[in-house]
Formats: structure tokens, sequence, C-alpha cells
């Protein structure tokens, strides 16, 4: 074990903190995109439309019995091939850092839909009537009385669900990543291919992910204390 | 090179590439060498998800135990106390980080710590059993506590015994609420095998790599082929489990660990 050669010297800790933003970056781009595309399948799953409701849940189906690494390399390795057998062209190039973000992004969506959609249906229907009964508008009822009850019973499931989302950013080590867009452990990886040692930029980047993971907990921790709070106010 | 057809593509993603003779050792089982692909991925899940479970056991058993009746014996109260702040730490640990993180620390440490040189494969299933057991701890201390009170206790005034109580109320009443999580950490370990492809075992992912380089025009439909294959198999057992559920589940009692 020399830490002070292979992870605290000159270029390797400079790569592993930038390793360690581009960590942090991936997980931020992945839970918003991921939010949006679960909102849009939680919609499509909930609609009176057979058509749309079907296709929710073909997309669940599929993303939740998937692994993440085996989509990201079809992603990454066999959607070019696909892409000039339909249209003839060549596949952009430099397009493996949108096309991590994309692939972690359906597969969490997958999950977040499901759980979005446990939230909404954990509200009360008693409490929708009586919105209703109150003169409310549709629209109103949705805004103001479905979604933040929703929000509040689903939070935690959510944030487990995101700390999961930031860990499957690991994944982009088995990706020809180019090298200012690699994440922590691609980092590793690389001081690894120079120096012939896994040990301590490995335990580097497990350090660096148990970190932000405790940081996430906290974070949601904190703010579904205040929801139950709130929760106990109104009551 | 020969053309490929998707016979041939099936059978090696089944199967995996067969082993030449001079490359077996002969001191772990021969089976986890010559099998590959598929086959390899359902062994390492099979023999880590058990090693899961008896792990899970002696943790969730050790971090229930009461510090009363030992409390006589100081030194075993002490080793107790001991071993589950260990337990603790280790599921934090295990829970905070990142599967492949877990599988390649297995990989690259015991050479440079203890000098150890451990086959892949054993050090993939030794890193996963730790995985499964990390989940299944939680899930076996949750569901053991969903038992009611009242229920053990009107047992025992009915003259059972501690090891009765246990295999005649506790255990079933436990297994009904646990058995949907249970059967997900086996789906989730299943899916996870994959990750095994960074540190080098031959298991399905791998061996799409390994044809892919044997033949780059076919990697679309390869990689498409194993998509598919862990799509399948997973969904087929959740489609099981969910079976087993509706059957074992009795209305209104209990819900998700």
């Amino acid at each position: 074990m020399n830490f002070s050669e292979y992870v605290f010297s000159a270029p390797y800790l400079h790569w592993l903190i930038s390793g360690a933003q581009y960590t942090i970056i991936i997980a931020g781009l992945t839970s918003i995109v991921s939010l949006i595309i679960g909102c849009l399948v939680c919609f499509l799953h909930i609609s009176k439309q057979k058509l749309y409701h079907v296709c929710a849940l073909i997309y669940i189906n599929i993303f939740r019995n998937i692994p993440p690494l085996p989509f990201l390399l079809f992603l990454v390795f066999g959607l070019p091939g696909i892409y000039t057998l339909l249209t003839g062209n060549i596949f952009p190039r430099n397009t493996v850092f949108m096309l991590l973000i994309l692939g972690i992004s359906l597969n969490t969506a997958a999950y977040l839909a499901e759980i979005f959609r446990s939230g909404l249906k954990g509200v009360p229907k008693s409490t929708i009537d009586s919105a209703r009964v109150l003169g409310l508008k549709p629209s109103d009822i949705r805004l103001h009385i479905l979604l933040p009850q929703a929000l509040r019973i689903s939070f935690p499931a959510l944030g487990t669900r995101l700390i999961h989302n930031m860990k499957n950013a690991s994944i982009a080590l088995v990706l020809p990543l180019d090298v200012n867009h690699m994440e922590v452990m691609g980092q590793a990886g690389r001081i690894a291919g120079q120096t012939f040692t896994w040990a301590e930029p490995l335990i580097f980047a497990a350090s660096v992910y148990l970190v932000l993971t405790m940081m996430l907990q906290g974070v949601i921790t904190f703010f579904s204390q205040g929801m139950q709070k709130k929760i106990v106010c109104q009551n | 090179m020969s053309e490929l057809t998707v016979v041939d593509i099936l059978r090696v993603l089944l199967f995996g590439y067969p082993l030449s003779a001079e490359f077996i050792d002969r001191s772990y089982p021969v089976f986890l060498q010559a099998s590959g692909g598929l086959v390899l991925t359902l062994i390492i899940s099979v023999l880590s998800f058990s090693c899961g479970m008896i792990l899970a056991t002696l943790f969730a058993s050790l971090l229930e135990l009461e510090r009363k009746p030992i409390k006589r014996f100081s030194w075993i109260g002490t080793l107790v106390s001991v071993l589950q702040i260990g337990i603790r730490g280790i599921l934090y640990v295990c829970q905070s980080l990142p599967i492949l993180i877990l599988v390649l620390l297995f990989y690259y440490l015991p050479y440079p710590l203890f000098g150890l040189r451990v086959p892949a494969v054993l050090l993939g299933i030794g890193a996963f059993s730790l995985y499964a057991a990390v989940y299944l701890t939680q899930i076996f201390r949750s569901g053991f506590r969903s038992v009611p009170q009242g229920l053990t206790e009107s047992s025992r005034i009915l003259g059972l015994n501690h090891f009765q109580i246990f295999t005649t109320i506790k255990l079933p009443c436990a297994l009904r609420v646990m058995i949907p999580a249970i059967v997900g950490v086996a789906i989730t370990v299943f899916k996870d095998t994959s990750v095994l492809m960074a540190a080098g075992v031959a298991e399905l992912t791998f061996t799409s790599r390994q044809l892919s380089a044997a033949s780059p025009g076919h990697y679309s439909v390869v990689l498409f082929l194993v998509i598919a294959l862990y799509w399948a198999i997973a969904s087929l057992f959740s489609w099981w489990a969910r079976s087993i559920e509706k059957k074992v589940t009795i209305y209104g009692w209990g819900g998700s660990v």
C-alpha cells in the first residue's frame, strides 16, 4: 500500500478529483433526466387510454428486468451498427457521455415510474372526493391536493432509488469515455493502466462513493424528516 | 474467419467457449472453469444467493441476540457486542458501495494485502454472497420483527418451547412477509452478476465481449441477444415470484417489508 505515490502525487490526485466531480455531474444529470422520464411514464401508466397504459407497462417491464451494464454496452457498441444499417449514415462521434446519461436514466426511470404510481395510489380517495365537493377545479386538485401528498408518500423510496442511481454511475468504468469525462472509477482504472496498481486508486474511489452516498443519505433524511413534520402539523 | 449464424452465437452465449485441458486448475471445482456464458451466470447467482442466505442468517441472528441471557459470562457478552459492531460496519459499508467497486475490491485487494492468489470466480462468488447477505439481513430482521409479540407470548403460555415457537410460529409468519423481498434480492443478484465482466469472470456479458472480439461485425446482434436473455430469465423469475406471492400472502396482514 503506497498511497503517497499512486494517489496523492502530482497528476493522479488531479485525475481522481476531476473524476469525483464527474461522478457528481453524472449522478445529477441522470437524476434529472430520469425524474422527467419517470414522470412521463407514470402519466402514461395512469392514463385512461389503453394504448398508453400498455406502452408504459412494457417500458417498465423491460427496463426493470435488464441489468444496466449490458444495456449500456448495447447503447455504446451496438447502437452505431444498427443506426448505420437503418439510415446508411455513420453514427455521430463523441456521444458516449450522452449515451451513458441516457442509459442510466432509462434504467432508473422505470423504477421511478413505479414509485410515483404507488405514491399516487397511496393518496386516500376520500381526500380527492372532498376536494371535489369543496369545488376545486380538477387541475387544482392535482396540483395542490394530489401531488404534494403523493410526493410525501413516495419520498423515502425515491431517495433510495436516487442513491442506487448514483451508485450506477460506477458502471462508466467499462465504457470508452474520453479522458476528460471519466468518473472516479474510470480515472482509477486509468491510473491502474499507467502504474499497474489497482489497490490504492480503487480504495480512493470506494471512499469517494462512500462519502457521496453518506451525504446524499443525509440530505434525503433531512428532507423526509421535514416532510414528516409537515404531515404531523397538518393533522 | 467463418460466418457465424445466430445458432452459433446463441450456443456460445449459453455455454461459453470450451475450456482446453491444459488450463484446468485442480485446486478448485472444475465445473466453475469449464462452464461459461449464461450457465456460469446462473451457477454464480445460485451459489452466491445460497451463501448469502447462510451469511444473512448468521448476521441477523447475531444482531438480534439479546444481551440479557449471556450477561453472566462477561467475555461472551463482550465478544458478541464486538461482533455486532463489526457486522453493523460491514452492512453499512457494503450498502453504500456500488457492486462494481465491491467486486473489484474483492478482486484486486487480496494479493497486495495478504499475498493470496484466489481464482476470480471464487472471489466473485464471495463478493456477491456478501452483497446478497447485506440486503437479506435487513429483510430477515424486519421480517421477524413484523411477527406480533402477542403471538409468541400466547404460544409460550400454551407451553411451546423456544425451538417450537421459532419453527412453528415465528418462521412461517415471517416467511410470508419476507418472500417477495427475498425473491427481489435473488433477481437483483442475477442481474448484477453482469458486473463480474470487469473482473474477467467468463459469464454472459464477458462472453459477449469475447464473441465480439472474434467477429466484430456481429456486435449489435450479440449484445441484443445478451439483453434478451437477461430480460427473459429475470422476467420469468419475477412472474413466478408474483404467483407465489399471491398464494402465500394473507389479505390484510403483513404487507411488504
